[in-house]
């Protein structure tokens, strides 16, 4: 598959967070073209840089140096509350510990980015249930996280990341905390996401799941050390 | 011993936590705690000084000089000084005073400052002085002005002009007046023809007894006993009265104390909750309740430990300061009273109020250990994502207001800090709505007495007569003479301290003539006729429920007790209601009263006015008639300036409400924001997630805002239930102060200026540090910290 045009833009892109008063770099001069629609997996060891990237990816961080964009705006120049309004219709986040907002059911999860957004309200509760649907969860919309197995909070974790419609979906480590059987359930579920069209990224140790993307970009001690192209089918 | 090192390395390193802790724990103990040393040393200082007047007991009337010498040789008197104290009236005005020679007034009333002037040297002289926060007249005479004073003697009025060479003040007083007049002891002896009318005793055992020994003594020797008092320190009027203007303070300031368990169990229960994994864990590895609190409860004792040490030792000092420059009144009284008595630094009052602190934060340091020590190990370790707790089932969202939802269903899952903010927020709106509940019940009665309908005397005269019974009975036909006066009710007052329970001076009446309706108006009964009867204020009988047929039991200062059946109850507004009105009969056997001798015959007319609008004109002209008439002094008291005495002591309640209200909120304050920072800490990685969602730092803060919005409202049954309790209270304990006031104990009271304006300051200042918290966030740190 050729991409003609990058969606996200990382240039040169370098991290330094200071714990305990001690410099650590988390990231070092790293460079990254993704296209849109494209399925990409960040994969390293633990401590690579890959949630940093993630984060920074998000907006939830910006970058010591360097630049992000992403479908035009370069959001390390924006301030936290221009990119928490970015965030809102422009990225959809999963986490490693699915975090699931406890007093909301699964339901009202997916609801929850639809109202930051401001989609309708008529619409809201329609398309929360189409997607709980598409993870495979509509009968158990009524439920509390806590109600929930492990894979299942994962997977409305998904449907939350696509409520607000976002054309990129991140991903941290989100098979981690799970068993095989829901690992490739995750990874077919944001594959499928790919191919709807949204750009999809995922951060993985796991090297193996990793090649279910169509590319991987290899990370180790804060820098892109290779690519690698081509996807497994996991059927 | 890791974990107790873990645990005071806790209290090092979460400094903030620590501060809080140690700011809350140092003002629960420093603001009891000094108020509570000032109200002792005030009541040691009372009882001293009042000791100086009276001894331990005290009897006036005539003392012949054999029962002097009789006195002096009972075994129990270690001391009997006989004096010459006589009454008069002074100047133009006629005041009542009493009279010393120079040579007494300086041995008994061993504390007063001479404002202006000096010390008395020749016959000719005389030195006038008035004792502080005594109700009266307030004018002096000049220094260097001439005055006329009317001696009452043994043989008849006596006239002297003089010419005042001082002014002096003070705290005792003597009899009825404020006013002292000091002239040269040989000339007062002289004219008094070397009568002793007074006699001061040190004594061993029961005062009660040694009095009516001695009233035996005096008057087995052909003495005359008309008055006497004991001095017994649980019993001291005046003590009664300091007392009850120090609860005002000391009651309120309790609820800093129970502010105490409520942080330590709150942010407690957070950091719990939040460990509920590590809980679990050590639980798994095999530790024990011990090791819980050591871990979850003795940060919280250690550093409410700190705090109240600090409390301790400054408390004593931060009273003696206070009391040195706000609770005397005047600079040269507090100067003379710290000399003369010092201050007593009352440790033991620290260390009781610190250790209250400390065993109090410790229960709520309890609560957190239980929830720990509850902790299921399977299910925390299974846990995964941010779900330490469960939320409740709300079922009204239906694809709108989830954020709304969210924040609400927060406040009830995290029950521990909604139930903490509640209780803060109560007992800070029910601290201040005590006060003005208080208040609103003194300012309905001041409405009472202005209400013509309701009360019908224009002022009450106090007329002192330097002459016998027949000048009474001239008194009475000269005021139905009076055109001006519609209206009249004489009666004859006399003073009994502590006859009932827990009650300053109560003044007995009995009747002399007129219209009893105008100063008593009844409420329901009658007036009393015979002999065990009396009627009470309406004050009187809620504070000591009392219905009609009840019996009140009386005791007088001998220690016998007279028991009188209550036959009416009626609306009387002026002096704390504590008048019983009784009959002629009972009178004379309570207080064994006989015509007075070298002492002017007091009676207090109420009148009703013909022209109500002109009623100090009139009562100028009255005052005038009167004196002019006989050997009257009149002293006034307007139905206006019982009004205003009372909307004084409202706007006094008030002011110390609103200080102490002040002084709470900050104490609110610092518990409020330890609890929503402790939270906000607890659930980090909850706001990361939501920040992550697109939530902007603003829409935090506007849930935490919503959440104390939510939580103040809540907290208005707290607050009144909090301040019922404390006005009751209050009511009771301020009964010698004011009377006993009904509170008005209405919803309204919690919304005025007074209580608003702390609650309002309380919750700006807390969501002005919860905001700072929240944008101070670290959202990546709280996502990646596992």
């Amino acid at each position: 598959m050729v991409f003609s045009l990058s969606y996200v833009q990382v240039r040169d892109v370098w991290k330094d967070y200071v714990i305990d008063k001690i410099k650590v770099t988390a990231l070092r001069g790293v460079n990254l073209d993704v296209g849109k629609g494209e399925f990409v997996a960040l994969a390293g060891p633990s401590g690579s840089g890959k949630s940093t990237l993630i984060y920074l990816l998000s907006g939830l961080d910006i970058p010591t140096r360097g630049s992000i964009v992403i479908g035009g705006v370069e959001i390390s120049r924006l301030s936290s509350s221009s990119r928490a309004l970015w965030r809102r219709r422009n990225v959809g986040v999963v986490f490693q510990f699915f975090h699931l907002i406890p007093t909301l059911t699964a339901l009202e999860n997916v609801l929850l980015p639809m109202e930051l957004a401001g989609v309708p309200p008529a619409r809201r509760v329609g398309r929360a249930l189409e997607l709980l649907e598409f993870v495979g969860l509509r009968d158990k919309a009524g439920r509390y996280p806590w109600e929930l197995s492990g894979g299942e909070q994962q997977r409305v974790a998904i449907a939350r990341a696509l409520a607000a419609n976002p054309p990129l979906i991140l991903a941290d480590e989100p098979t981690a905390n799970l068993d095989y059987e829901n690992k490739i359930k995750i990874v077919e579920l944001l594959k499928e996401i790919s191919r709807m069209g949204k750009t999809v990224m995922f951060a993985t140790h796991d090297v193996e799941l990793a090649r279910i993307a169509d590319r991987i970009a290899y990370i180790r001690d804060g820098m892109i050390i290779g690519f690698e192209g081509g996807s497994r089918d996991t059927r | 011993m890791i974990l107790v090192k873990s645990a005071f390395r806790m209290v090092t390193r979460k400094k903030l936590e620590t501060v809080a802790f140690v700011l809350v724990a140092l003002i629960a103990v420093i603001a009891p705690a000094s108020l509570a040393i000032i109200k002792d040393n005030l009541k040691h200082q009372v009882y001293e000084l009042f000791k100086d007047i009276s001894g331990d007991v005290m009897l006036t009337g005539r003392i012949p000089e054999e029962a002097l010498d009789k006195l002096r040789e009972l075994e129990e008197v270690r001391r009997a000084d006989g004096m010459t104290i006589a009454f008069g009236l002074l100047g133009e005005r006629r005041v009542q005073v009493a009279i010393m020679g120079n040579n007494t007034f300086d041995t008994f009333l061993k504390l007063y400052v001479i404002k202006e002037g000096r010390v008395i040297k020749s016959s000719n002289e005389v030195l006038v002085y008035r004792a502080m926060f005594v109700r009266g007249p307030q004018e002096l005479p000049s220094v260097g002005e001439d005055v006329s004073l009317t001696i009452i003697s043994p043989r008849g009025p006596v006239e002297l002009k003089l010419k005042v060479v001082g002014l002096a003040t003070g705290f005792n007083h003597i009899g009825p007046t404020p006013f002292i007049v000091v002239i040269d002891g040989e000339l007062l002896n002289t004219i008094m023809n070397r009568t002793v009318t007074a006699v001061k005793l040190e004594v061993s055992g029961d005062l009660r007894v040694l009095a009516m020994k001695a009233k035996s003594v005096i008057e087995g020797r052909g003495g005359l006993v008309t008055w006497h008092i004991v001095n017994s320190r649980d019993e001291n009027p005046v003590v009664l009265i300091v007392e009850s203007a120090m609860n005002v303070m000391t009651l309120p300031v309790l609820t800093f104390i129970a502010m105490t368990p409520i942080l330590s169990a709150s942010v407690g229960l957070a950091i719990v909750v939040r460990d509920s994994r590590i809980v679990a864990v050590m639980k798994a590895l095999g530790v024990g309740l011990r090791e819980l609190f050591v871990t979850y409860s003795l940060p919280w004792i250690v550093r409410t430990l700190l705090g109240a040490l600090l409390g301790f030792i400054t408390s004593p000092f931060i009273a003696r300061w206070l009391y040195l420059n706000y609770f005397v009144g005047e600079d040269d009284i507090s100067r003379a009273l710290y000399e003369r008595f010092g201050f007593n630094l009352e440790w033991g009052i620290s260390a009781y109020y610190a250790t209250l602190v400390v065993g109090l934060s410790f229960l709520g340091a309890l609560i957190p250990l239980i929830v720990a020590y509850r902790v299921n190990v399977v299910n925390a370790i299974s846990m995964v994502g941010l779900h330490a707790y469960r939320a409740p089932r709300i079922g009204w969202s239906k694809g709108r207001f989830v954020i709304l939802r969210m924040w609400f269903s927060d406040m009830v899952a995290r029950w521990w800090k909604t139930l903490g903010l509640m209780l803060t927020l109560g007992l800070l709106l029910g601290l201040s709505s005590s006060g003005v509940m208080l208040s609103l019940g003194l300012e309905e009665w001041v409405g009472v007495v202005k209400d013509r309908s309701l009360t019908f005397f224009d002022a009450i005269l106090i007329v002192s007569i330097a002459g016998d019974w027949s000048y009474v009975d001239k008194l009475s036909e000269l005021l139905e003479s009076l055109e001006y006066v519609k209206g009249y009710y004489m009666s004859i007052p006399y003073s009994l301290a502590s006859s009932i329970e827990g009650l300053t001076f109560i003044e007995l009446r009995a009747p002399i003539h007129g219209d009893p309706t105008i100063e008593f108006p009844l409420i329901e009964g009658r007036y009393p006729d015979g002999k065990g009867e009396v009627l009470v204020s309406k004050g009187l009988a809620s504070y000591k429920n009392l219905r009609l047929g009840d019996v009140l039991r009386l005791r007088d200062s001998f220690g016998l007790t007279h028991e009188l059946k209550v036959v009416g109850i009626s609306r009387v507004y002026h002096d704390r209601g504590f008048q019983l009105l009784v009959s002629w009969d009972s009178f004379k056997e309570i207080t064994g009263y006989k015509p007075s001798l070298g002492r002017a015959s007091v009676v207090k007319v109420a009148v009703q006015l013909e022209d109500q609008a002109k009623v100090e004109v009139l009562l100028e002209r009255l005052r005038e008639d009167i004196s002019t008439k006989g050997p009257y002094g009149v002293d006034t008291l307007s139905r206006d300036s019982i009004a205003e005495t009372f909307k004084a002591s409202s706007t006094t309640i008030k002011s110390i409400t609103a200080i102490m209200s002040f002084l709470a909120s900050v104490a609110a304050t610092i518990v409020a924001s330890a609890i929503v920072i402790s939270d906000i800490s607890a659930k980090s990685r909850e706001v990361a997630v939501l920040t992550s969602l697109g939530l902007i730092d603003r829409q935090v803060i506007v849930g935490y805002t919503l959440q104390f919005l939510t939580t103040t409202i809540a907290s208005i049954p707290v607050a009144y239930i909090v301040s019922r309790a404390i006005t009751r209270l209050l009511a009771e304990r301020t009964v010698n102060l004011t009377g006993y006031i009904e509170p008005v104990t209405s919803l309204e009271a919690l919304i005025t200026t007074i209580t608003i304006t702390p609650l309002i300051l309380t919750i700006i200042a807390s969501i002005t540090i919860t905001a700072i918290t929240v944008r101070r966030l670290d959202i990546v740190r709280a996502l990646s910290d596992l």
